[in-house]
């Protein structure tokens, strides 16, 4: 998997949920954590996601209601 | 005589200590969220509850926290302060700072905030107190490109470190705790800025164990300075203290905590039995003229400390007893990031390093992590026979 | 816009003097209450004025630092890890005028050795929704009636204040001298209609230390209940789901916690204990609190010997002795019945009347 098929994975991922930590966002794209990580921080800078905090931190889809 | 609008706050103006009512007046004036806020607190101190809502999604871009969105839950009472939001900005190590750098920052706040600020917040931060949703990312952008200023840590992240004053004015650091602490903040900046983890996690740097910013007890992992060798003595300056009616054998001797002191009056030496000295800086305290930290330094670090929430507080134990700390700290970067795997791998939502090495076990951690178990580890060894073996060790 | 650029280097915010005596500080000396001397091998010396601050400051009070800084101390400052601030030179005859000016703002100049230092506290009414009490208010009231020990040495030992305003404890205050805690004494009331909406069920439920959260038993109402029984208001489930708020003005209050430290110094680092459960939430002055705050640190500063922190006097004459000779109560509340509780019974026959 490319980064950027990784990074259209995750997107579509998030685009399903709400909100949901790294976490299950590694396990439901089935990629290690790791580089999970490094790719929701690269789409963090490039605005198209964004970070919640209730108790704990979470991400979603930039504007996604 | 127009009558106040805070008269429960008006008598916090009075009595010797300095005011937080009159620094929120000092900007009533000019700015109508600092108005609106001690209107609001005014609330508060008659029905006493706090009128502030939950955060909802406020940040940065690019950034995952170092923004705490805050709302009135009365916005029509006190419209200036229905987004009142905070930004937290990394503070320079050990606090220091130029008035140049400090009058930028004043500017700033004063054009794009309420110009109340927390000088310190909890975690060390600079704390802006108070600005609109809008107002936030010009006023990041204006304290990152003009006044070199960056975001502190929020939320399932690293924390923003901190650190004593160490060596910049202390003579008994036994680590460069300011050059650690920047140098770590700024390894670790996708760690702070962009929250990845279960929970938070604290990194907290001390240059001796009279640990001055209480990282043992409000941080994951503190890095404690100390020495190897014996502390060092000079007996010329021992005499001085005895010879200007200084109790040595009450005031330091008698107070070691491993009696590994002894004074002979009548030679007027200080005698120390260095296998049993623990560290504790007692005798240092006393007689900072005379006794000094050992040559062989570098830093104990430990694991777990934390606050209540969620299953209870824990001071942090001792993870690697002794470890040089020296740049570029590659050591302490490499054990680090282990134990964030670790962590990350192993804990549930909101669980804290500590916890989480409390439900799996020590024994598992350490192995984990690649450190072995040492009596320094703990107080006393398990008196329960409920012991496990691995197969490989049977 | 640059991103991640980190915090400033430090080394431009040291004085030259602080700069050139970098890691080569020999001793120290504490001139006078609030005023320290540190000499360098180098020979060179630096003084330092240390001043109480309200901590919740405006820009206003910052720049009237800085102007102090910039006449006394070429334009450098710190402040402490206990909020207060402190202005350094290596000017011995810069000190004096240096106190009158802080002075002159209306600034105590103490909070070294064997005094109370600032308390370090939270957000409270003003900033956070979490709160259970006010943190400023409160702590200016305190610091009113202790102003004295601040600005003079005569406690046994240094004696550290810490006040947070709900158990979430920014800042940690679980092992001072002193911790102020404000706590909540009535389960959080969930509110079903927004549940849905704003919470997930299974983290809420998974957020209470004492199971104490259920799925409603209603399988049609997609919330929860909570068993009260249960609930010891530590407000976890709220901080999750902001569908179930806990603050009440009646249960709110404030619990004091004593003999807790962090400096390694003669004892271990110890936890501070539960000295009163539960004291009233009485703005604007909190005259209850205030007074049982300076009792007991009467009563350690008449007992305690020469550096024993409060925790090691307690440890050596009892806890026993600590509420007889304070006055405290001692309740059901005292006894832990949390995770851990049993390491803190008594198995042993030695205890004092
Ligand atoms: S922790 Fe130790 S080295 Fe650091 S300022 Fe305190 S006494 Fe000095
Ligand atoms: S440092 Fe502490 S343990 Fe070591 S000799 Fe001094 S008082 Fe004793
Ligand atoms: S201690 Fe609690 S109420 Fe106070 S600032 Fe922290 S989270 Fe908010
Ligand atoms: S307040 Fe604490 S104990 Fe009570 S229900 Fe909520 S999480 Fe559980």
């Amino acid at each position: 998997m490319t980064d950027t098929e990784l990074e259209q994975k995750i997107l579509k991922y998030l685009s399903t949920v709400n909100m949901a930590k790294n976490k299950s966002v590694a396990t439901a794209v089935g990629v290690e954590k790791s580089i999970v990580d490094k790719a929701i921080s690269k789409l963090a800078k490039e605005d198209k996601i964004e970070y919640v905090y209730l108790g704990t931190s979470y991400v979603k889809l930039k504007g996604q209601q | 005589m127009s009558e106040s609008e805070t008269p429960r706050l008006d008598q916090l103006e009075t009595g010797p200590w300095p005011s937080f009512v009159s620094e929120i007046k000092k900007m009533a004036g000019r700015k109508p969220a600092a108005r609106d806020l001690l209107r609001q607190m005014e609330l508060s101190y008659k029905d006493r509850v706090t009128h502030w809502k939950h955060g909802g999604i406020v940040g940065i871009r690019s950034y995952g926290g170092g923004v705490i969105g805050r709302y009135s839950d009365s916005p029509e009472q006190f419209p200036d302060v229905a987004a009142f939001h905070t930004i937290r900005v990394n503070q320079p190590s050990g606090w220091f700072y130029s008035t140049k750098a400090l009058r930028q920052i004043c500017d700033i706040w004063e054009k794009y905030g309420s110009g109340l600020t927390n000088f310190h917040g909890s975690t060390g931060d600079i704390i802006l107190l108070g600005t609109t949703t809008e107002k936030l990312q010009p006023c990041f952008n204006e304290l990152s490109d003009e006044a070199g200023f960056d975001l502190g840590g929020s939320g399932s992240a690293l924390r923003t470190p901190s650190c004593c004053l160490g060596p910049a004015r202390c003579e008994w650091s036994c680590i460069d705790t300011l050059d650690l602490c920047n140098d770590l903040t700024h390894s670790f900046q996708d760690e702070l800025h962009r929250p990845a983890w279960p929970y938070k996690f604290k990194i907290k740097i001390s240059g001796c164990p009279n640990d001055c910013v209480a990282s043992i007890a409000r941080s994951d992992l503190p890095i404690i300075g100390t020495w190897r060798d014996s502390l060092r003595i000079d007996q010329e300056e021992v005499r001085k203290y005895a010879a200007d009616g200084f109790d040595i054998e009450n005031e330091v001797v008698a107070l070691c905590p491993t009696d590994a002191l002894e004074w002979d009056e009548k030679t007027l030496t200080l005698k120390l039995k260095a296998e049993d000295c623990v560290r504790c800086m007692h005798c240092i305290n006393r007689m900072p003229k005379a006794l000094r930290p050992g040559l062989e330094r570098g830093a104990t670090l430990l694991i777990g400390g934390k606050a209540p929430i969620m299953k209870g507080a824990f001071l942090s134990w001792v993870l690697v007893p002794f470890m040089p700390m020296t740049p570029p700290y590659t050591e302490f970067k490499v054990l680090v990031r282990k134990i964030w795997d670790w962590w990350d791998e192993n804990g549930k939502t909101r669980e804290r390093v500590g916890e989480v090495i409390e439900r799996l076990g020590m024994a598992r951690f350490l192995r984990d992590v690649g450190l072995k178990p040492l009596p320094q580890m703990v107080f006393r060894p398990r008196a329960n026979p409920y012991v496990f073996w691995r197969s490989e060790q049977k | 816009m640059a991103i991640d650029i980190g915090p400033p280097d430090y080394k431009e915010m040291l004085h030259p003097v602080i700069k050139k005596n970098y890691g080569k500080w020999k001793y120290h000396e504490i001139l006078q209450p609030g005023v320290l001397k540190h000499v360098s091998e180098t020979g060179d010396e630096v003084y330092t004025v240390r001043a109480g601050s309200p901590r919740l400051v405006s820009v206003d009070f910052i720049r009237e630092i800085c102007d102090i800084a910039d006449k006394y101390c070429d334009g450098y400052l710190r402040f402490t890890s206990r909020h207060c601030v402190e202005f350094m030179t290596p000017d011995k005859e810069r000190i004096q005028p240096l106190i009158d000016e802080v002075k002159a703002h209306k600034l105590p100049v103490g909070g070294t050795g064997k005094s109370i230092s600032n308390i370090v506290h939270t957000q409270g009414w003003a900033h956070c929704h979490s709160a259970a009490t006010d943190a400023s208010g409160p702590v200016k009231a305190i610091m009113d009636e202790l102003y004295d020990y601040f600005v003079s040495m005569k406690l046994p030992a240094l004696f550290r204040i810490s006040f947070a305003c709900c158990l979430n404890m920014c800042g940690a205050v679980h092992c001072s001298d002193l911790a102020i805690v404000g706590v909540h004494r009535k389960p959080p009331k969930v509110n079903h209609e927004k549940i849905a909406v704003v919470c997930e069920i299974p983290t809420t439920m998974a957020s209470c230390p004492t199971g104490a959260i259920r799925r409603h038993p209603d399988p049609n109402i997609k919330s929860m209940v909570i068993n009260e029984e249960r609930c010891m208001y530590c407000s976890n489930c709220f901080t999750v789901c902001p569908a179930m708020p806990i603050a009440d003005a009646e249960g709110d209050g404030l619990a004091i916690y004593v003999g807790g430290k962090v400096s390694n110094a003669r004892h271990a680092p110890m936890f501070s204990r539960l000295a009163i459960p539960y004291l009233p939430n009485n703005p604007p002055r909190w005259p209850e609190l205030v007074s049982a705050v300076k009792n007991i640190v009467e009563v350690y500063a008449a007992n305690a010997r020469k550096w024993e922190r409060m925790g090691e006097w307690i440890e050596r004459v009892g806890w026993e002795r600590f509420f007889s000779l304070t006055g405290i109560p001692f309740t059901e509340q005292h006894i832990d019945d949390f995770t851990h509780a049993v390491e803190t019974f008594r198995t042993s026959t030695h205890f004092k009347w």
